[in-house]
């Protein structure tokens, strides 16, 4: 083992349990963190034996091991950025329900306030 | 079964309304009905809308949306019912506000209504009559190419064109016009419909939503004035392929 594996493997290990650590105590979402530690395996695993990279990307039709990587890569940025979006839309959708309580609460009270007033000026 | 129902503003074989009928319309019109109105940035405009409204409605809510001018003033002064977004969140999230607020005031009928002087108040009287009179729609549209009396500019017209075809291809609606912000809508209607796209897409939404709950609607034609101050304010052609993000991402997060 070299010193990047070393590196590598211990990093993706560290990671790798701090993800088993949430996930058995279900805290930031049991499929997010069943996701991350199975990125994480798969990176040990990958810097540990770069040689399996290249017998799964055969049994995928794909050429070299670094393409696999390299596509694999991608279309989980792809999906995390998607997701993002996903979630930056559920956040606003809140921030407007806020935005509205607001809105409604001082509209109610102003109306409150106005009524009062002009009972006041009417006795 | 929704039976679209596209109407010319001289409707043929039209008896003259009773005068009890008239009187019930006006007893509508005075208590019953609610305008509601979005404004962002809208000072210059926002107290003559509310006045070109006072002859016909009396009931007007007007919701800043978190505007950097002093529109919330100015609608204040008119004497219209204010609402205040403290941050802006769009025109389908003022809307949205506006309508919670008519229904929690018991409103019969809610009329969307531009606060940048494009749209007609005898416009939105004779929307009125015709969903109070016919007693079976539930929202009327406005429409500006039934009787193509606005002016619209060609860019313009080719992207609402393509619009409509969306709107046919994905809520089965038949309409000329998908993007008029001139809508009235019965109580029930109002209470129904959910709108959580907060900005342009809004417009999308409602028809989605028309067409979700099966809805009976009827366009309705209607003149769009554009000034160079609402073409000024209004949305640019390109934001077209904004407001389709919009729509899409809001379908998946709803």
């Amino acid at each position: 083992m070299n010193t990047f594996q070393l590196i590598g493997v211990t990093g993706c290990l560290l990671m790798a349990f701090i993800s088993f650590r949430k996930l058995i105590r279900s805290r930031g979402g049991l499929w997010s963190q069943f996701f991350w530690l199975l990125i994480w395996v798969s990176g040990g695993v990958a810097i540990f034996n770069p040689d399996i990279t290249r017998q799964v990307a055969q049994l995928l039709g794909i050429t070299r091991g670094a393409d696999l990587v390299s596509y694999a890569t991608t279309l989980t940025l792809l999906a995390y950025l998607f997701r993002s979006q996903i979630r930056q839309q559920q956040l606003e959708q809140q921030l407007t329900e806020i935005v509205r309580h607001v809105a409604l609460v001082e509209g109610r009270i102003d109306s409150t306030n106005q009524t009062e007033i002009n009972s006041g000026h009417s006795s | 079964m929704i039976l679209p129902v596209q109407m010319s503003a001289h409707p043929k074989n039209t008896a003259t309304p009773s005068s009890a009928a008239q009187a019930d319309m006006e007893e509508v019109l005075l208590s019953q009905v609610w305008v509601v109105m979005a404004a962002y940035n809208e000072s210059v405009h926002v107290f003559d809308a509310v006045e070109s409204l006072r002859p016909q409605f009396n009931n007007i809510v007007i919701v800043d949306d978190g505007s950097s001018d002093d529109t919330y003033e100015q609608a204040r002064r008119s004497g219209a019912n204010t609402l205040r977004h403290v941050i802006n969140r769009g025109q389908g999230a003022a809307l949205q506000t506006g309508i919670n607020y008519a229904i929690s005031k018991g409103a019969s009928y809610v009329i969307t209504f531009d606060s940048d002087g494009q749209h007609s108040p005898q416009d939105a009287r004779a929307m009125l009559e015709h969903i109070h009179t016919s007693e079976k729609l539930d929202v009327v549209l406005g429409s500006r190419f039934l009787e193509h009396s606005s002016a619209v500019p060609f860019l313009r017209k080719l992207l609402l064109r393509a619009a409509i075809i969306f709107t046919k291809l994905t809520t089965g609606l038949n309409l000329t016009d998908t993007h008029n912000g001139l809508r009235v809508l019965t109580r029930e209607a109002a209470s129904r419909i959910c709108i959580t796209m907060d900005r342009m897409a809004h417009a999308s939404q409602i028809l989605d939503e028309v067409s979700r709950l099966n809805l009976n609607y009827a366009e309705f034609p209607v003149q769009i004035i554009y000034t160079d101050y609402s073409k000024g304010k209004g949305q640019t052609n390109s934001a077209a392929f904004r407001i389709l993000k919009e729509y899409l991402l809001g379908r998946i997060t709803k």
